[in-house]
């Protein structure tokens, strides 16, 4: 297992540093990045300020779990973590202990400190939100919720900001920095079609996010739903705008993909209570005309009397701010197509919104390649070592040397990296490959499952000399491509990476991996 | 002095190699395709894997036995499969290698057991791969293996008087494989990588595939008609039949090439496309636009490269080319544009890493460090590179070390293997580490026993003068100085004896007439201070003195024709031996017989009895009787039970010790008088004693040791790597140096003190050889028996000036003596004294 050799790699090159007092701080270093790629992966979601992170991080995991409703603490970067109870832990710039708090408390505090210096004061001390929940969600990988990379706040924001004393600058740097510690990506970008999205995203790579790669880096379309009632399927014409920022804004070429989602829905859906589907039921049994006709005029269909509707203004109120429009016509449209029970309502209304393939895709993207993204990272920050040590003896310097050559030769030793690399290319649209080889490369790679019958394209149940026939034809196949001179390039280096790809199915077949 | 290297430049695509020996460099065909260049791909055919063009002519049979670019695996820890067999990938280098030292050793005619090979600069100084390449190596049966980073051999290769000296150097290694840049940074002899930078999938190959898909595509122009794609391509590259298909398109990327590479040197390239009969003409200006996204990638690499390492295009002295790719036109003009710096090429780029690597074989002689010169008791060294790991010892706890004894091999972090040479005198004492550990100047490798320090090296000077000739002295039969120098006197075989003042030929010298004797005589005594001389005519058995300062003669005695005569060091005892073999030994003062002994011995042999130096004990031995001593006081005999037969013997000059040995059983030593057994070392030979007696020096097979005389603990072990025996050993004055006579005629002589080696030459070719030293052990006369006379410098071994001696006197041998502050020589040949100054 990579994750075995990684191991092994870290504890070579800190046996490695043993012997030198010098080199300790080094080894407390080579011992942060072990410990770091033993943890989880490091998810960090950055967008602008307002573009629904916050909102992604409560859908994606079913609840609410990080602070969206009070404005302030969303100028805070959230860290997700898992954990085996629910809980909040305020960290503080100042390097005071961190707090234990509830969320709800903080809110409260948060909401008082408008008028109120002291606590005011206390808000712009701390550094993040430590967010621990057992939603086995986050066992994949920890959710980093950055504040924003505006350049400029506008209206609630900026006064907001200057509540807290921050400028844009540092929110961005904050954001900057969290999004460069972070493993891998998912980029936010809310609903628009304007050109600050594509600056955004200019932004975003000119940023120096050493990780924006489309193996790192997934993007994510919030508050589809806003498109709605101007388009009656919000969620097609997300897709139709996801794609022209992919192709014509160039995302393409650091987004793994970009996936429209109705985020709000998709939140609403984790948290509606019973009351609330009672409310919904009573609201679909109204003319479906009628109520499409009401909830269409927002903000007059939570204050207006309709008796028509069977629902007071009052939780009308309620449903509107927790769905939105959109997902209060989506949700009475289901109950009224037959969902009776609030649990297939919920199910439902994951996959209308886009979430529940969102988070597959997070799991299957980052989740399957954790270790290789976060050996990467690692390897980064270990090759980063000799400038940070300093001056050091040619002594120290040669066990350092033979410390770091321990760990960065996974770099060339692992073949996942040059799998990696094929997809990279493969996604920057560098080779040329027909479609059968594409198809065959992406098996191969383990973008359809990483068990050897995934990568074969076999059933599961496939007995092992069926594989051992198949690895062999396939990698008669590959030598032939590997000889054929029509490949060049990243498509001839990509042919020798997947003739190698078999080769080693050949060996984890024959035991010897 | 270096034995042949092959330099291999170890290449992804393909190799190429060039031995070193003896001066020259030869660059190594492929001997199947007669090329310089050695495909780096492999083939398993049948059981064997076959290397180079051999495996390219076979790949088209099994594409799944084939592999090519086998330097890209090297590092992988799984296995390659090749047909149903698995090979480390280890293995497919050594296949490459294999093939490179057959042929070097074809072109050598002997053993090439040491190469340089040149590895890309992104294997870091630990890279596993860099040791997995010497492994490699090692395998293959090279022994000793330097590494040179790629882009250094380039920096390197540049011809004489155009190198690099002080300069920052922009390499551009356009490959068959691969396209890598770095900048090398050249200082005087040294050299620095500042940075690296690599595309894995842009080289040649990737070149001739853009050529093929224009052709295919129908880019070529064809006879003034454009081709149509679908032509060529349906006609037989995508035919039904894969296997001519793939034959098909095997040959077009060949005609790709040869266009890619008529374009070099001609503006349109033309081809035949066999299989349809078809012409294919490509133009530069097309070939141009094909190639110029790669080679603008090369480009931004470069950039890239310069904008990491902070350095601005203006700060480059040159661009370097390399690499065979490096050839096309487009790629000049467009580094020139790009940087607006000189472009450099070598004639061959795709040699100019193996040229690079050649040149720094061939320095390998020069890899050798001095140690720091350092207060501390020991030897450490400046590591290039600031350190390295220990290879091997080149010597042993307790060896002598002298200026430049190579100590040990060691491998600095860049790859390159030096020796660690001592810097003076001394012992190695213990030696730290072992193979693989780390060096740097910051430890002492070697501790260095505390000893005295050794005597600054002076030349010594030459002769100069005129020779002078004291009259006539023809047929000579005797010679000796007097102990101070100053007289010298001959007896000739006319009975004269002439005592003559050695240095100044105005003073009359003193003519005495002895016997005429048709034998021979000895001047058993001449002591001008005494002022007495002493003749024994052997032939005619008498014994006579004379008054040196009167000429009358003092003394004659009778001990009978052709007895052996010996005097104790005060003259006032003295054994005769007769010719049958009876031995009469009197003081002569009190004229009263001793003792007598009747030796038995055999036809060329001789009882040679010889007093201690107070006289105290008289010994002899022969073959039959063994060693015999006598106590002169009384006259009874001495001889120590336990002494088998046959024995030589010593006495020390102090009178304390008597050592006596035989060839191959051991040296046995007595205290004196009481003749308390001190010691026995088996094995050993040849005993000496120093002038003082406090050292006793004896000779093994392999060795002289040395021994201190109080507690008979070794001193020195003195390696004197002898065929023939070592005997004749002889102590300084003051004790401080030790020579000995080879059998073989060679004088060798070491520094106790130090314990090492001084000088080592050869006198002439036996045993019959008369050494002379001067007081101070500086200089040494030597004269074979009929020979010239040698005078040497004994602290370097080397002749000071040969002094002739007339023809036709083989039969005589040379005498030679120093006047008493050394700055005269005197020779005597045959019938000539010549004086000679000894001049700075």
């Amino acid at each position: 297992m990579l994750r075995d050799r990684a191991d092994a790699a870290f504890d070579a090159a800190r046996a490695a540093l043993a012997g030198s007092p010098s080199l300790a701080p080094v080894s407390r270093a080579l011992g942060d990045y072990a410990d770091r790629f033993r943890s989880a992966l490091r998810v960090a979601l950055v967008g602008r300020v307002s573009s629904g992170k916050s909102t992604l991080a409560n859908a994606l995991l079913g609840g609410r779990r990080a602070p969206t409703g009070v404005e302030e603490l969303t100028f805070n970067v959230n860290w997700l973590r898992h954990g085996p109870a629910p809980g909040l832990v305020v960290h503080f710039r100042d390097g005071r202990q961190p707090e234990r708090r509830d969320l709800a408390d903080l809110e409260r505090l948060t909401v008082r400190a408008r008028g109120d210096e002291a606590l005011a004061a206390y808000l712009r001390t701390i550094d993040y939100l430590e967010v621990v929940d057992p939603n086995p969600y986050l066992r994949a990988f920890d959710l980093v919720d950055t504040p924003g990379l505006d350049t400029a706040f506008g209206g609630e924001s900026g006064n907001t900001a200057r509540f807290l004393g921050r400028t844009p600058d540092d929110v961005r740097a904050a954001s900057l920095d969290h999004a460069s510690k972070a493993d891998a990506i998912v980029l936010v970008f809310a609903r628009g079609l304007a050109a600050a999205e594509e600056d955004l995203l200019a932004d975003f790579t000119g940023a120096g996010i050493g990780v924006a790669s489309p193996i790192t880096t997934i993007g994510a379309l919030t508050k589809v739903e806003l498109f709605w009632p101007l388009h009656p399927d919000p969620m097609a014409e997300g897709a139709r705008v996801a794609e022209r920022l992919m192709e014509a804004a160039g995302a393409r070429r650091y987004l793994y993909d970009l996936r429209p989602l109705a985020s709000l829905v998709g939140a609403a859906a984790a948290v509606f209570t019973e009351e609330d589907f009672a409310d919904l039921a009573t609201l679909a049994a109204a003319a479906p005309d009628v109520l499409a006709g009401r909830v269409r005029r927002g903000p007059l269909f939570t204050t207006r009397d309709y008796p028509e509707l069977g629902v007071p203004a009052e939780r009308r109120r309620a449903l509107f701010s927790l769905f939105g429009g959109y997902g209060i016509a989506l949700a009475c449209e289901l109950i009224r197509d037959g969902l009776t029970e609030a649990a297939a309502l919920r199910a439902e209304l994951l996959d209308r919104s886009g979430m529940a393939g969102f988070r597959s895709l997070l799991v299957g993207h980052f989740g399957n390649r954790a270790e290789l993204i976060k050996l990467s990272r690692a390897i980064e920050d270990v090759k980063r070592l000799p400038q940070l040590a300093g001056e050091l003896g040619p002594r120290d310097r040669m066990t350092l040397d033979r410390a770091v050559a321990a760990v960065t030769e996974l770099e060339f030793k692992e073949h996942a990296f040059a799998e990696f690399s094929v997809l990279r290319n493969h996604y920057d649209g560098l080779l040329t490959f027909a479609e059968p080889e594409v198809a065959e490369l992406l098996r191969v790679t383990g973008e359809f499952g990483l068990s050897l019958a995934d990568r074969l394209g076999l059933p599961g149940a496939a007995a092992p000399a069926e594989m051992d026939s198949r690895t062999r034809e396939r990698l008669r196949h590959w030598a032939a491509v590997d000889l054929d001179p029509s490949y060049g390039g990243a498509t001839r280096r990509a042919g020798q990476v997947v003739r190698r790809s078999y080769e080693l199915m050949i060996n984890e077949l024959e035991g010897r991996s | 002095m270096t034995g042949p290297i092959l330099a291999v430049d170890f290449g992804t695509s393909s190799s190429s190699a060039v031995l070193v020996a003896a001066g020259q460099t030869v660059p190594l065909k492929e001997p199947v395709s007669g090329s310089w260049s050695w495909p780096s791909s492999v083939y398993l055919d049948g059981e064997t894997l076959r290397a180079g063009t051999l495996a390219e002519r076979k790949k088209r049979i099994r594409p799944a036995h084939y592999r090519s670019e086998i330097k890209r695996l090297l590092g992988h820890d799984a296995p390659v499969v090749l047909g149903d067999r698995s090979f480390a990938p280890r293995d497919l280098v050594i296949a490459v290698l294999t093939a490179l030292r057959a042929e070097a050793e074809a072109v050598h005619g002997g053993p090439v057991r040491r190469a340089v090979i040149t590895v890309p600069a992104a294997y870091a100084h630990q890279d596993v791969r860099r040791t997995l390449m010497i492994e490699a190596a090692h395998s293959v049966g090279l022994v000793t293996v330097e590494l040179l980073a790629e882009p250094v051999a380039a920096a390197l290769s540049a011809p004489a008087g155009e190198e690099f000296t002080d300069d920052l150097v922009l390499v551009y290694d356009f490959g068959g494989g691969t396209f890598d840049t770095a900048l090398v940074r050249l200082r005087g002899e040294g050299y620095e990588v500042l940075g690296h930078a690599a595309l894995d999938d842009c080289g040649g190959r990737d070149v001739d595939a853009a050529v093929y898909a224009e052709l295919r595509g129908g880019g070529a122009v064809l006879g003034g008609a454009v081709l149509g794609g679908a032509v060529l391509g349906g006609a037989v590259l995508d035919g039904a039949d894969p296997v001519v298909a793939q034959r098909a398109r095997l040959e077009l990327v060949d005609l790709a090439r040869n266009m890619k590479h008529q374009l070099s040197s001609v503006p349109e390239a033309e081809e035949v496309f066999s299989p349809l009969g078809m012409e294919l003409t490509l133009g530069l200006p097309r070939f141009t636009r094909l190639v110029e996204p790669l080679v603008r990638r090369t480009i931004d690499c470069c950039r890239g490269l310069l904008h990491t390492c902070g350095v601005q295009p203006g700060e480059v002295s040159a661009v370097l080319l390399t690499g065979g790719s490096s050839r096309m036109p487009i790629v000049r003009n467009e580094l020139a544009a790009a940087f607006g710096r000189p472009v450099r090429a070598s004639r061959d780029p795709e040699l100019a890493v193996v040229t690079g690597a050649a040149r720094f074989a061939a320095d390998a002689p020069r890899r050798v460090l001095r140690p720091l010169s350092s207060a501390g008791s020991g030897l450490r060294w400046e590591i290039p590179g600031g350190g390295g790991t220990l290879l091997r010892w080149l010597v042993a706890e307790g060896d002598r070390l002298g200026p430049g004894t190579p100590v040990a091999e060691l491998r600095s972090v860049d790859g390159s293997v030096w020796l660690l040479a001592a810097g003076k005198v001394g012992v190695a004492g213990t030696l730290h580490g072992r193979y693989g550990d780390t060096v740097t100047a910051q430890a002492d490798l070697v501790t260095l026993p505390a000893r005295p320090a050794a005597p600054a090296q002076v030349p010594v000077e030459r002769l100069r003068g005129t020779p002078r000739q004291l009259g006539k002295l023809d047929g000579v039969s005797a010679v000796q100085a007097s102990p101070d120098g100053r007289a010298l006197a001959v007896a000739l075989e006319t009975g004269a004896i002439h005592v003559l003042d050695s240095w100044d030929p105005s003073r009359p010298s003193l003519r005495l007439s002895a016997e005429r004797d048709p034998s021979h005589v000895y001047l058993y005594q001449f002591d001008p201070d005494a002022g007495v001389i002493g003749c024994h005519c052997v032939g005619r058995g008498v014994v006579q003195e004379w008054d040196l300062t009167s000429g009358a003669l003092r003394l004659t005695r009778d001990v009978g024709a052709g007895s052996n005569v010996t005097w104790s060091q005060d003259h006032r005892l003295m054994a005769v031996v007769a010719e049958d073999g009876r031995m009469r030994v009197a003081d002569v003062e009190r004229d009263r017989e001793i003792c007598g002994h009747q030796w038995t011995f055999g036809q060329y042999e001789s009882p040679r009895p010889a007093f201690s130096a107070d006289g105290a004990i008289l010994a002899g031995n022969t073959k039959k009787d063994g060693l015999l001593l006598w106590s002169t006081g009384d006259g009874r005999p001495l001889t120590p039970g336990g002494l088998g037969g046959d024995r030589f013997y010593e006495f020390s000059p102090d009178g304390r010790h008597l050592a006596a040995w035989s060839y191959g059983t051991s040296v046995d030593v007595w205290g004196l008088p009481d003749l308390a057994h001190a010691g026995r070392f088996d094995d050993e030979a040849s005993p000496s004693f120093s002038r003082g007696g406090d050292l006793l020096a004896t000779v093994t097979r392999r060795e002289v040791v040395v021994r201190d005389t109080e507690t008979w603990h070794v001193r020195s072990r003195l390696p004197h790597y002898c065929e023939k025996n070592l005997g004749d050993l002889r102590f300084s004055e003051d004790g401080r140096l030790l020579s000995g006579l080879s059998w073989g005629g060679e004088i060798l002589t070491w520094d106790l003190h130090a314990g090492e080696p001084v000088s080592r030459f050869s006198a002439g070719d036996g045993l019959t050889i008369r050494v002379t030293y001067r007081a101070d052990w500086r200089v040494a006369v030597t004269s074979p028996y009929g020979g010239d006379v040698d005078v040497w410098d004994l602290a370097r071994g080397t002749r000071v000036a040969r002094i002739g001696c007339a023809p036709g006197t083989r039969d005589y041998f040379p005498f030679h003596y120093f006047d008493e502050d050394g700055r005269r020589l005197a020779v005597l040949t045959a019938d000539k004294l010549r004086i000679w100054n000894l001049v700075p």
